[in-house]
């Protein structure tokens, strides 16, 4: 670009250096890249030091963004010529600027390509750590990763070497970087590399340490397959010590490595991650992206019998919904399998199973799916299963009325007589009772598509809903029941109170008031608004108001026998289960 | 104000209503009353007869003949034996030469057509045709139509001195809001309170407040009858009972003429009190006990509270509409008549309501508030005069303590002291045990149940309750409610607090030992027996005083059900509950 030379001289001069990258960077959109290769040439030519002022960029300066500006940096750092020391502690420095941010790390990239363009700055970079007294340990594993591209056999040897020192922390460094390096094939190294960790593992109990060993022995195993069973030896030592970080680490394998992972190794990784502690977030939210694979990859007992355990052992303190992923996809597109977890937990005795079925079937909220028992699961069981799935369905997802609903009428053509009798009135009470609109409309809509089995049970429940509203509609003309106006606002107070509270609450978490301001309007249909153009000109938009409201179908037994219904709720839950 | 009468007249469905107020009405207007409305006793066509100096005319005989309503051409001259024209022809040809008292046979006689509404115009030329061709010297017609009674009412008891505009205020009000019946009740409640101030007045006067009370009440009810609601009705009649007792109870037993024309409008208070709880319980209560939520949904609820408190408070009520026929059972004195039979049928469906109410009402199972012990002692009370109920109440209070101890376990809707309305909304407000144990720090319901159960031989739940105190009560003040020597005084007109609580009863003791305890403390006084209500023997009225101010059921009538259970004497009632 034209001009850009002396834009950036004239800012470096006038201390207007990083606003300037700034609007530059937008102004050149494609051609970004050539900001920092500019940068990089008008410091090698001694025109800026451009070392020293990005040692100056904080990331509370006004007008610009810190990450931005950082970008361009790390765009000219391979090309720059500078001192090893000073752009060390530059890059220390953005480090320690960006904070806890995902791009922290993204520097030591460029600065790798900075130490490779010069063979003996890998070698000043260790030079420089090992006189710092424990300053800088983070630069060693780019230093050895650089100095490995170089020369690839010092510097695995090198890092080997540093797998035994005495700072804890640069162990760790050493044995990350044995995992970073490319190997190039290079069978012996590879393996002079896989026994160091070996001997790592085997002799440290570091948790960090193991976890960091642990993803470096996989590393080693996609660099050459046939180290698969070394590797799997190591993993399980490294898992046994139970340790957070190492577990984290598995679950990284596990869930961003999936397709990478052979079976042996799976099978390590299953089996450890049982013990994930549920307090780690991080953790499960790779075993997500896990299971979610493998049920993609049609392993679907395997992240089943994962995620049992986890739910069962970890019983109150993890709930499905922390692997939003794969409860997402089974409550969106994979029905079949969710109609299949549904019948199993259900059947499981198990309420941790039970309480997950009800909470990926209200991930829809009130917005009901139709849940199908699977039959071969219950084929061949003894009498009364179908009864016991039942009960637990209206224990479990009776606040979602039509899934409950389908899944007891998928059970009739399975149901013994006997059980047929209190299956249709349990369809009646309290399904009907409770949710006379919904469950009404929708066993009426299947009426026509079911059995002959299907359809009795079905005609029988609707007639009884039938008989019972009968009796009750005679008696709405009572108004000495009514209860007083005074009542009835008392009520409506609470209501709106509770309401307002739930609706501010919400509303903390709301994307729109990251995205936008509010203005209350107090009067009429629409908002009148001018646009102001930089011509002067100004624009009048009208923008009409939209209603939106929404209803949901509360159960009348929650006025009619709500401690009673409650209390059959419980029991449909808890009856059978394994305590 | 007479629009409001001339409404109320009007609208009198039957000629007994009107028969109800007429004798009052000619008493405060001056003249002498000497023949009252019977049931079922032929009077050869006159229904009330007075005599005595009207407008300052010379002492006549006024011969009543009552219709309800509009005198139509059927109520003239139909086919119904109540038309009015028969009627006056047996006063012509019958009462006059025949059954006209000696003393008055002298006098000049008035045959009054009387009737609430007013005689329709296609009618009118055969009555007036019929006047002019039966009045001869000594026998002359008047027509006492609504428009008439109405200035009678107005110049009589309602007269503006005697009804200021205040109390005339009160009325209107309370007329004007019967769909906001606790509102219209408020009023009527003042507007008693205003009448019955006199107190200390001279005993005409108190026998005016009664005649007042008393025609107030029935224009209230009959304006409830027309609206369709009767709850204002049901609520002022309570209330009106209770003032008129507390007015009437000097003079019972007495035979001055003052103490005679209190107890007879003493008497048409109650009858009207009990006409509309019979219209309030047979018509919109009974009908729909069988129903499964019937009741719990013609509520409309806002919330589960609403259900609660309708749904106790109706099974109060149906429990003294229970207790009052049991009442009428004991009064007559011939147990193979018609009316004792009637009475017997109407206790039996009593019985089978409330079991009906609860099983159909599950919300019956859970009392929120510890003062719904009232409506529960009231049903249970009832339900034990015949052992064969026993059975039922043993079903109904073992799944009432289990949700209770549900409830409280589980932190949700468990009996509290609390008792406005938006405090029971929120109730439980916290799920703490320090909040527990403030709104359960005393209760009258549980060591109810116990004595019940002790009385009824349910060990299984007076154990229950010793568990639930042993384990999660400690803190609480078992207690029971003793009548003191204020409670006279104060019961009736709920004048001010009253009574002496029995506190840590020993529900932790043996049945018998629990038992010993508090029915000794019955023994301690005799304020209870003294009551005016007991001594009178009109003893229901304690019970509904309890209801309607809700004051814990005395002990005493627990301890009556001790000997009705041993020495067998239920009364036994074919049950059809089943």
């Amino acid at each position: 670009m034209e001009g850009l030379r002396e834009k950036l001289v004239e800012a470096y001069k006038r201390d207007d250096f990083f606003k300037v990258i700034y609007d530059l960077y937008f102004e050149l959109k494609d051609e970004r890249k050539l900001i920092g290769k500019e940068i990089a040439s008008l410091h090698n030519n001694n025109l800026i030091d451009a070392v020293a002022a990005f040692r100056q960029l904080s990331k509370g300066l006004k007008g610009t963004n810190f990450f931005l500006i950082r970008n361009i940096f790390e765009d000219a750092l391979p090309e720059i010529n500078a001192s090893v020391v000073s752009v060390m502690d530059c890059v220390e420095h953005l480090v320690a600027e960006a904070g806890n941010n995902l791009a922290v790390g993204t520097i030591f990239t460029p600065f790798i390509k900075f130490c490779e363009a010069q063979v003996n700055r890998p070698e000043e970079v260790l030079q420089t750590i090992e006189g710092s007294s424990g300053k800088w340990l983070d630069f060693i594993s780019p230093a050895i990763v650089a100095g490995s591209n170089l020369e690839l056999s010092k510097y695995v040897s090198v890092a080997i070497a540093l797998t035994r020192n005495d700072n804890l922390q640069v162990r760790v460094r050493a044995v990350f970087a044995l995992g970073k390096i490319d190997y190039r094939k290079n069978r012996p190294l590879l393996t002079d590399a896989l026994r160091a960790l070996e001997n790592v593992i085997q002799s440290e109990d570091n948790d960090q340490l193991l976890g960091t060993g642990l993803k470096s022995a996989f590393s080693l195993y996609v660099a050459d397959n046939i180290l698969e069973n070394d590797v799997v030896k190591i993993t399980k030592v490294a898992l046994a010590s139970k340790g957070d970080f190492a577990l984290h680490t598995a679950s990284e394998l596990f869930g961003l490595n999936s397709d990478k992972i052979p079976s042996a190794f799976l099978e390590v990784l299953l089996d450890a991650l049982k013990r994930t502690n549920p307090q780690n977030k991080g953790t499960l939210n790779n075993i997500d992206f896990g299971l979610q694979h493998l049920i993609k990859t049609n392993q679907e007992e395997k992240a089943i019998s994962l995620l049992e355990y986890l739910l069962v052992q970890n019983n109150g303190d993890l709930c499905i919904e922390v692997f939003d992923s794969l409860t997402h996809d089974l409550y969106g597109s994979n029905h079949p399998m969710l109609n299949q977890l549904a019948t199993r937990w259900l059947l499981s005795k198990k309420t941790p199973l039970c309480r997950a079925v009800m909470d990926i079937v209200g991930l829809g909220h009130e917005e009901d799916i139709i849940l199908t028992a699977d039959k071969h699961q219950i084929e061949g069981q003894p009498e009364g299963t179908c009864l016991f799935a039942a009960r637990k369905t209206i224990g479990w997802l009776f606040t979602n009325p039509v899934s409950c609903s389908s899944f007891i009428v998928s059970l009739i053509d399975v149901s013994s007589n006997e059980e047929i009798e209190q299956i249709t009135d349990l369809l009646f009470d309290p399904l009907l009772i409770s949710y006379a609109g919904k469950v009404k409309d929708y066993l009426e809509s299947i009426l026509p598509s079911q059995s002959e089995k299907g359809r009795e049970v079905l005609t029988n429940s609707l007639a009884k809903l039938e008989e019972y509203q009968a009796g009750i509609k005679k008696a709405w003309e009572i108004h000495e029941l009514l209860p007083s106006q005074a009542q009835r606002e008392t009520h409506l107070r609470l209501f709106n109170r509770q309401f307002a509270n739930s609706y501010k609450e919400a509303q903390k978490n709301s994307i729109i008031n990251l995205i936008a301001s509010k203005s209350i309007l107090l009067y009429g249909r629409k908002s009148i608004s001018y646009v102001h153009y930089p011509n002067a000109q100004t624009n009048r938009m009208e923008m009409a108001l939209q209603s939106f409201g929404h209803s949901i179908e509360f159960p009348r037994l929650e006025y009619m026998d709500p401690h009673g219904l409650d209390y059959i709720l419980r029991i449909f839950r808890v009856e059978g289960c394994e305590r | 104000m007479k629009l409001i009468i001339k409404e109320y007249l009007a609208s009198l469905k039957e000629r007994d209503e009107l028969d109800a107020i007429l004798p009052d009405l000619l008493s405060e207007i001056g003249l002498t009353v000497y023949s009252r409305p019977g049931r079922g006793t032929r009077q050869d066509g006159v229904d009330v007869a007075a005599t005595g100096f009207l407008n300052g005319d010379v002492e006549k005989v006024y011969l009543f003949s009552i219709k309800s309503g509009d005198l139509t051409r059927n109520t003239w001259d139909g086919d119904s034996l109540q038309s009015l024209r028969p009627s006056l022809n047996e006063i012509i040809d019958s009462y006059i030469p025949n059954r006209l008292p000696s003393q008055h046979k002298n006098k000049p006689i008035v045959i009054c057509l009387c009737f609430g509404g007013d005689i329709q115009e296609q009618v009118r030329p055969q009555v007036e045709g019929y006047i002019k061709q039966n009045s001869r010297n000594g026998v002359e017609f008047e027509e006492w139509n609504g428009d008439k009674l109405a200035d009678l009412i107005l110049s009589g008891f309602l007269r503006e001195d005697l009804l200021p505009k205040g109390s005339r205020s009160m009325l209107r009000k309370s007329l004007a809001l019967l769909d906001e019946p606790e509102v219209s009740y408020k009023q009527f409640s003042n507007l008693v309170k205003a009448l019955t101030k006199t107190e200390a007045g001279k005993d005409h006067e108190k026998i005016t407040v009664m005649r007042q009370i008393n025609i107030c009440l029935w224009i209230l009810f009959t304006w409830c009858r027309e609206a369709n609601n009767l709850e204002a009705a049901f609520l002022c009649g309570e209330y009106t009972l209770l003032h008129s007792w507390e007015i009437a109870k000097s003079f019972i037993g007495k035979k001055t003429k003052t103490a005679n024309a209190i107890q007879e409008t003493l008497d048409s208070i109650l009858k009207v009190c009990q006409l509309i709880s019979t219209q309030y319980l047979m018509n919109k209560i009974l009908p729909f006990s069988g129903k499964l939520h019937a009741l719990s949904s013609a509520i409309r609820p806002s919330c589960k509270l609403d259900v609660n408190l309708k749904l106790f408070d109706v099974l109060g009520r149906v429990a003294m509409g229970g207790i009052w026929t049991y009442w009428h059972m004991q009064v007559i004195p011939e147990r193979n008549s018609d009316l004792f039979q009637l009475f017997e049928n109407r206790l039996r469906s009593y019985f089978i309501a409330i079991k009906q109410l609860i099983r159909n009402n599950p919300i019956l199972f859970s009392p929120y508030k510890d003062n719904q012990a009232i409506d529960i002692t009231l049903a249970i009370w009832f339900l034990a005069l015949d052992s064969r109920n026993h059975k039922d109440i043993h079903a109904w209070l073992s799944e009432l303590v289990f949700r209770v101890r549900f409830s409280f376990d589980t932190h949700s809707n468990y009996p509290c002291h609390l008792n406005s309305y938006h405090e029971l909304l929120e109730h439980p407000f916290e799920k703490s045990d320090s909040y527990r144990e403030e709104v359960t720090a005393g209760s009258v319901l549980y060591p109810t149940i116990a004595a019940f159960s002790a009385i009824l031989g349910f060990d299984d739940i007076y154990s229950e309750i010793q568990d639930f105190k042993n384990k999660s009560l400690k803190h609480c003040n078992f207690q029971l409610w003793y009548p003191d020597e204020t409670s006279e005084e104060n019961f009736y007109t709920n004048g001010s607090l009253h009574g002496a609580t029995l506190s840590n009863v020993c529900v932790e003791k043996t049945k018998e030992e629990y038992l010993e305890q508090i029915f000794n403390e019955c023994q301690e006084t005799s304020h209870f027996k003294d009551m005016s209500a007991l001594k009178f023997g009109l003893w229901p009225l304690v019970l509904l005083g309890c209801r309607h101010y809700r004051l814990p059921i005395p002990v005493h009538f627990l301890e009556m059900l001790n000997p009705v259970k041993e020495q067998g004497e239920d009364i036994h009632i074919k049950d059809d509950t089943n």
